[in-house]
């Protein structure tokens, strides 16, 4: 018994060496970029839009780029342990970053959260996904402006569901209170689908949610729209009022999505990163499988993202300054 | 059209070539991550996911989904034969799976274990065929009261799922709803006890945890004893479940089948709950209750019954609703929508051959599931042959790679290792671990449906008592809340009685 203890010693021993030597094995330098696999890490679990954007596009690029680009969902603290890893990755282009707006929002919604917007250089702006207010179809109000004088005259009756304190649902509830001057009750309820099935078995009031994921209940009317809370009506459904025309220009909480790297990434690899990127998003077929999953197509650059980002930070700043959200 | 032309119309389309392909690769990708203990559907689903942009959505559907419900076949296998619970819904399997693998009678726990889910996976098919856009509308009726009283009711079972005192097993339980209060408060999104770390922030995961006090905890135990070679009887007695076996499991199997899938239709962890709630219920209904945790087959075939019924349970919220039980489901929505469809309350009608030939599929894909792991029972069986001083190492590895590719995160390893821990601990002083993980599984969805009730009723308790379907529930765990404690006093008090007496 003793002599084969010692022989799987020697072998295991044996295997830790191979695997130290080629953990260590230099890395062919920047010079050929890229030159190994590129990983887009996406700090949410899988099967969300964001995801879904990630996915469609790895294909191509792998192509275009001579070098596999893979998606990796690095989940936890609600997105800040995948965020934070890119972050701490070396600047080489190698790690990219997928994002929605809570990547602006948790560091105004939780301090000390070890990131700022700032530490990352975006390489492509890819789209939006409109949101609508909706409620349920039996709900007495039809259009916006009864349920905000509703809403005026019964303050803190009316529940509005988020997927949670903190998310860009919350701060758009925030900036609904803000503009329209109600008061609604804030219920979180964990996630965008318990959202909208509270609202459909009548256990919530409203709420403001992403129009692919209720898209099908809108068209089996089974829930309403109130307002597209977006600068432009839906393509899909022309119908809806948008804010703007209701007069609340600033509730725009459409989600969006941009592709990211590391801050002080060398030039001249956010650029061959941003137009690869630019070429596939612009793909024809490529762009009509994005809208199918209710996206609006942007296809912004380097400038445009961060000019957008820019925006967003200021907007959601005073938000999370008016309605104390993390502080 | 009447339900049976239909289901002619999707078998047409699962018995096409390339749907049949698609389905036995979906399937057989299934088990193979089900065996490996933390790898679960989620990554190899999202893996495959790109990959069916080019097919055609009945094809990608169809492969899918027999990844998911192949996982849940092979979830078992690591759970009966070395106690590692690959998923959150084989903890209870670990209970008598295992001890049944230690007497020798590994094949017959994997067999009706097999048997079992081919069972409940038709009947749950079966259920979503006729009942789908019903039970979709009832689900919505679920709402924070009614999952609050749910999770009370599911609390109560505490007491079935142990096999020593009732007084350990609720400990055990308060200790998993402590635990379970770590992470980001879900209310108020303040964190709690989570000393910085951004891991904890999501809470404690169910799958490390699980893996770590059962697996990890029973590898360490086994350190010793295995020196001495007494870890299984090294006698195989049968492959395969006898009539006894059968008789003892057909009743189980049929309730763990209709519980199961009426879980699986509530959006959460009802994989865990449904078998939690078969194993509990078997125990209950059983004439030798003392026999669960020591190789009695109704508790391997219930519980996996249910689980198996609720993942054919988890796509009528999806395919009637458009709403997604869990990520999984979540996925399918993707898969759907990059070919412009969304699921929601007009699919059937606007897809019928998408959705009858995904139903059919799983008819077929249930029947190679059971032809494809029958013959895996004489290897795995095998598995305990091999001597411990490779098979232990094996199974800390395999441990240590699967927590580790559940979210890429090396915080969950630490977790599993620490939790390894503390199992060996507990175990050492008495204590078990199915209460503790119960009550981990209902603690964070307790909470937060408590308080999100409360919101919306501005504060009034009524709001459990004033609607139908929560009252009912609170009453019921109520009773069950009285009925398992009242014994436990009454005992107590005898034994009281009798040393006074003396």
């Amino acid at each position: 018994m003793h002599r084969l203890y010692k022989r799987y010693g020697i072998a295991s021993a044996l295997g830790l060496v191979i695997l130290a030597v080629t953990f260590f094995l230099p890395v062919a330098d920047g010079a050929e970029y890229p030159a190994k696999t590129i990983q887009i890490i996406n700090p949410f679990p899988p099967g969300a839009t964001t995801d879904l954007i990630a996915r469609l596009l790895t294909d191509k690029l792998s192509s275009l780029l001579g070098q596999a680009v893979v998606v990796v969902n690095k989940t936890g603290g609600g997105g800040a342990v995948g965020i934070r890893a890119v972050k701490d990755a070396p600047a080489d282009g190698y790690t990219v970053l997928v994002v929605p707006p809570p990547f602006a929002l948790i560091p105004l919604a939780r301090k000390g959260i070890g990131y700022a917007v700032s530490d990352f250089t975006p390489i492509n702006f890819t789209g939006n996904n409109p949101a609508v207010m909706v409620v349920k179809s039996d709900a007495p109000w039809q259009t916006l402006e009864q349920f905000v004088a509703d809403a005026k005259k019964n303050p803190g009756k009316f529940t509005f569901g988020t997927p949670g304190t903190g998310t860009s649902g919350h701060f758009g509830l925030e900036l609904f209170k803000m503009e329209t001057g109600t008061d609604l009750i804030h219920v979180p309820m964990g996630g965008e689908a318990p959202v909208a099935a509270a609202i459909l078995g009548g256990n919530i009031h409203t709420s403001i949610i992403a129009l692919g994921t209720v898209r099908a209940h809108l068209e089996a009317g089974t829930l309403r729209a109130l307002a597209v809370t977006a600068k432009k009506r839906s393509r899909a459904f022309p119908d809806i009022p948008t804010v703007v025309e209701k007069g609340y220009p600033s509730i725009d909480v459409s989600p969006w999505f941009i592709f990211l790297v590391r801050a002080n990434t060398p030039p001249a690899i956010v650029d061959k990163l941003a137009k690869a990127f630019k070429e596939v998003v612009g793909d024809k077929d490529i762009a009509a499988k994005i809208e199918k999953a209710g996206v609006t197509v942007e296809n912004g650059g380097p400038d445009e993202a961060a000019k957008f980002l820019a925006q967003e930070h200021k907007k959601w700043s005073e938000v999370a300054r008016v309605a104390k959200i993390g502080q | 059209m009447s339900t049976l032309a239909q289901l002619g119309l999707g078998f047409s389309v699962a018995l096409e070539p390339a749907n049949l392909l698609f389905c036995f690769i979906g399937v057989f990708v299934g088990t193979f991550i089900g065996v490996l203990p933390g790898l679960g559907p989620i990554a190899a689903i999202a893996l495959l996911l790109p990959l069916t942009f080019k097919m055609a959505p009945a094809t990608a559907i169809i492969m899918l989904a027999g990844i998911y419900y192949g996982a849940m076949y092979g979830g078992s296998t690591t759970a009966i034969l070395v106690n590692i619970p690959g998923e959150a819904a084989s903890v209870v399997t670990c209970l008598d799976g295992y001890q049944m693998a230690r007497q020798g009678r590994a094949g017959p726990a994997l067999g009706i274990a097999a048997l079992g889910s081919f069972i409940a996976g038709t009947f749950g098919v079966v259920g979503l065929m006729f009942f789908a856009p019903v039970l979709g509308a009832a689900a919505l009726r679920f709402g924070p009261p009614e999952y609050f009283a749910l999770t009370f009711l599911g609390l109560t079972l505490v007491s079935y799922l142990s096999r020593g005192s009732v007084l350990k097993a609720l400990l055990m339980a308060i200790f998993g709803l402590l635990l379970g209060t770590i992470g980001m408060d879900p209310i108020s999104g303040e964190e709690r006890f989570t000393y910085g770390s951004l891991t904890l922030g999501d809470g404690l995961g169910l799958v490390p945890v699980a893996m770590g006090m059962f697996g990890i905890a029973e590898v360490l135990e086994n350190l010793a004893k295995a020196l001495r070679g007494e870890v299984y009887e090294k006698k195989i007695k049968g492959l395969l479940p006898n009539r006894k076996d059968w008789k003892e499991s057909f009743w189980p199997i049929v309730r763990g089948s209709v519980v199961g899938f009426f879980i699986g239709i509530l959006p959460g962890p009802s994989g865990a709950m449904s078998s939690f709630t078969s194993y509990a219920m078997e125990k209950r209904l059983s004439r030798h209750p003392e026999k669960f945790g020591t190789g009695a087959i109704e508790g391997v075939a219930g519980p996996e019954s249910a689980n198996n019924a609720a993942t054919a349970g988890a796509f009528i919220p999806l395919l009637s609703l458009g709403i997604p039980a869990n990520i999984v489901m979540a996925l399918f929505v993707g898969a759907l929508m990059i070919h412009g469809i969304q699921p929601g309350p007009l699919f059937i009608r606007n897809y019928p051959e998408l959705f009858w030939g995904v139903v059919a599929s799983m008819y077929v894909g249930n029947a190679l599931l059971l032809v494809l792991n029958l013959p895996l029972i004489g290897i795995w069986v095998r598995v305990l042959k091999i001597p411990y001083a490779i098979l232990y190492p094996l199974i800390f590895l395999f441990c240590l790679i699967g927590v580790y590719s559940l979210n890429n995160n090396v915080v969950e390893i630490f977790i599993m290792v620490i939790f390894g821990v503390i199992g060996l601990v507990l175990r050492r002083t008495g204590f078990e671990g199915a209460p503790f993980l119960l009550a981990l599984v209902l603690g964070p969805m307790m909470e937060s449906s408590l308080r999100q009730s409360l919101l919306i009723s501005r504060g009034s308790f009524s709001i459990f008592f004033g609607r139908p379907v929560s009252a009912v529930l609170m009453v019921l765990g109520l009773a069950f809340l009285g009925t398992s404690l009242i014994p436990a006093f009454k005992r107590k008090r005898e034994k009281l009685a009798a040393e006074i007496g003396d």
